[in-house]
């Protein structure tokens, strides 16, 4: 053991810089498989489910509603609510599926006072004052309104209970379905109903099912919005005319959120806008605008990491065939260098089984060293799946080395002692 | 001691077969003290690489003692080097990476010994060629005659039996050559028995016997 040590440390100091450069490549190409897999692991099983959306663009709508003076000009005018509803129908019509309706705004619900709600508060995660958040009985918990579309292509999982059908999405008059994160589980039964105010106005909630931890939605402000401590309700359509001022008011704000939507597609930018200044021109409702598109969320979640990856795939490709060339050359170089040191190896009672395996060794260290230092300093920073990672470093560890070892190998099968000695003359 | 029993050898360069020995024979008793003589290509050195055991015979045996050479495979070869035999290649070679301690050390390596001996083995050969001044040096700073004392003290080193040189003398001037011939005659004075290749006919003289080595046979042409 000694022994094949001296040798290969002798060897590897007789060409330094091209055993050094190997060592980099190597530990280079360990590297982006790193990434790689990493990238593989974090996101595969997020993105199953997200597959179907995760190759188009979006494009985010927006009012131009924006200063408050034209806003509430909007909301005077008497046809207002008919025309935000007759927009949002359009958008349903005219986009079908393509049009995603999710958005976060929060629900006040009557609940004590027990810290155990603290997580479920609206703002608590981002530091707003606890006593803020409880003073009034109704507190602001977090929710978000999604549209059937929207539903239906996040396919949110469910861990308990039964999702939402399409009359879930048209107020009943009487309660609204929900589903709750998976943090709510210990508080709450499917079944159970919960006094709240959306938008100001009463509404009572019914409890439909439970959603699986770690699910995680986007939308234009939430590259990422895990929805374990979120109430997620129906974006509701409202059948019924307004009975108040009120109840106009909140139909009008609530009609008003939900023409803000997105539209997925992959068809050309020119195509969503033609269709959004039809769904405008019908529905005579000039004041809205498309903006975002390839917006920056859809870009971080998925085109970022997707063309990454490829990238990285290919640079993974080509480091491992330049270290395998490399090692190869440089070690049949060796061979040809070597033929005087070798017999006199083989006179001092060596066989040639042993000469190979000094070259074999060296390859292994060579590989093998550099893998290792990857695969601890990973143990030691990321520890993540570390049984799959360790598979993976000894697979393209034995791959590089009985690759890069076979032309070697064979010289050796072709050799006899007497030409070696021969060529060393 | 050795009996070499109508060697045939031939080797192939691409398309052409050169039949270097053709039916040798070759008696060596023990303590004998030999030179190979013939001209540059007439297959000195296929002969000695084939007693060293480093080569094989197309045809026809070797016999080293009880042992049948010409039988063996390359492990049992290998092992037979070892202990019987002491080489000195031609050009005294020597491996520029280590240096004069562990190029004479170097046989030992193959073999199962503890750090002491392996120290103990090579001081006292350095003592009996009087190199011990050396033990530490990098082999390039030697002299041509110092190198070949390493070599020599490399194929000493194990105590074998029997002792092969490929033109152990080739490229030094006069006064060295005398100094190693000295110590070939030396160690034929403690019962080693030698095989020296050599063109040289001063070196020859040294040998009892002389053998020319021409058309694959060898004739015994002085004694
Ligand atoms: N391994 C080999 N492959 C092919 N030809 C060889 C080999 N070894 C020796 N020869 C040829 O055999 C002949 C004898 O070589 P060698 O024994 O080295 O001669 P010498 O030592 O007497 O000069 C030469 O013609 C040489 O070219
Ligand atoms: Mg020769």
């Amino acid at each position: 053991m000694k022994m094949i040590l001296r040798e290969v440390w002798e060897s590897i100091k007789r060409r330094k810089w091209f055993s050094v450069l190997i060592a980099i490549q190597i530990t280079a190409l360990f590297f982006t498989s790193t990434l790689l897999f990493l990238s593989h692991t974090q996101i595969e099983s997020k993105s199953d489910r997200l597959e179907p959306l995760k190759d188009l663009t979006f494009y985010q709508l927006s009012d131009d509603l924006v200063p408050d003076s034209k806003f509430q000009d909007f909301l005077d005018q008497p046809d207002s609510l008919k025309k935000s509803k007759t927009f949002y129908e359009n958008l349903e019509q005219y986009f079908g599926e393509r049009y995603i309706y999710l958005f976060n705004q929060m629900i006040d619900v009557k609940i004590d006072d027990d810290s155990k709600w603290n997580k479920f508060l609206n703002g608590y995660e981002e530091g707003v004052p606890i006593e803020r958040l409880k003073e009034r009985p109704y507190k602001p918990l977090k929710a978000i309104q999604i549209n059937e579309n929207g539903f239906t292509r996040f396919s949110i999982p469910l861990s308990k209970g039964s999702g939402f059908s399409s009359e879930d999405f048209y107020y009943d008059g009487n309660s609204i379905p929900v589903l709750l994160g998976a943090e709510y589980e210990p508080f709450y039964q499917v079944g159970d109903r919960i006094t709240t105010k959306y938008l100001r106005k009463d509404f009572k909630l019914v409890v439909q099912g439970f959603i699986q931890s770690d699910t995680f939605v986007f939308n234009m402000n939430n590259p990422e919005l895990y929805l374990d401590r979120y109430i997620v309700m129906p974006a509701l359509q409202f059948n019924e005319a307004p009975q108040d001022e009120e109840d106009a008011l909140f139909q009008k704000l609530h009609y008003l959120q939900m023409i803000n939507g997105t539209v997925f597609s992959d068809e050309e930018p020119y195509v969503v806008r033609r269709d959004l200044e039809q769904v405008k021109t019908i529905s005579d409702f000039p004041d809205m605008q498309m903006i975002g598109a390839n917006s920056r969320s859809l870009d971080f979640m998925f085109s970022a990491i997707q063309l990454n990856r490829n990238l990285l795939k290919i640079l993974a490709a080509s480091l491992f065939v330049v270290c395998i060339l490399s090692i190869s050359i440089l070690m049949m170089t060796k061979f040809q260098d070597n033929y005087r040191n070798m017999a006199i190896h083989l006179v001092s009672g060596a066989t040639l089984n042993q000469l190979f395996f000094y070259f074999l060794s060296e390859i292994l260290l060579m590989v093998g060293l550099p893998g290792l230092v990857v695969t601890l300093l990973y143990q030691q920073i990321i520890d993540v799946s570390l049984g799959m990672y360790i598979l993976m470093n000894v697979t393209i560890f034995s791959a590089i080395v009985l690759i890069s070892a076979s032309p070697i190998y064979l010289q050796f099968r072709k050799i006899e002692i007497s030409s070696l000695l021969k060529r060393s003359e | 001691m050795i009996t070499l029993k109508d060697l045939t050898k031939s080797y192939r360069s691409g398309e052409r077969k050169i039949d270097v020995l053709k039916g040798l024979n070759l008696e060596i008793e023990q303590g004998d003290m030999l030179a190979i003589m013939g001209r540059s290509g007439s297959g000195k050195s296929t002969l000695l690489n084939i007693l060293a055991g480093l080569d094989m015979a197309d045809r026809g045996t070797y016999q080293y003692k009880q042992a049948k050479i010409s039988d063996m495979n390359g492990n049992e070869r290998a092992r037979f080097r070892k202990q019987n035999i002491g080489f000195i290649i031609q050009n005294y070679m020597l491996i520029d990476s280590k240096n004069v301690f562990e190029n004479i050390a170097l046989p030992l390596r193959y073999s199962k010994l503890s750090k002491g001996e392996i120290i103990d083995k090579v001081d006292r050969v350095l003592a009996d060629l009087k190199i011990t001044e050396l033990k530490q040096k990098d082999v390039d700073m030697l002299s041509g005659g110092e190198m070949q004392r390493v070599a020599i003290a490399r194929a000493l080193i194990q105590d074998p039996d029997l002792i092969l040189a490929d033109e152990p003398t080739g490229s030094l001037d006069d006064q060295t050559e005398k100094e190693i011939l000295n110590i070939f005659k030396k160690l034929n004075q403690q019962g080693k028995t030698l095989v020296i290749v050599t063109h040289d006919q001063v070196v020859a003289d040294w040998c009892y016997k002389i053998y020319y080595l021409q058309d694959g046979k060898v004739a015994l042409i002085a004694s």
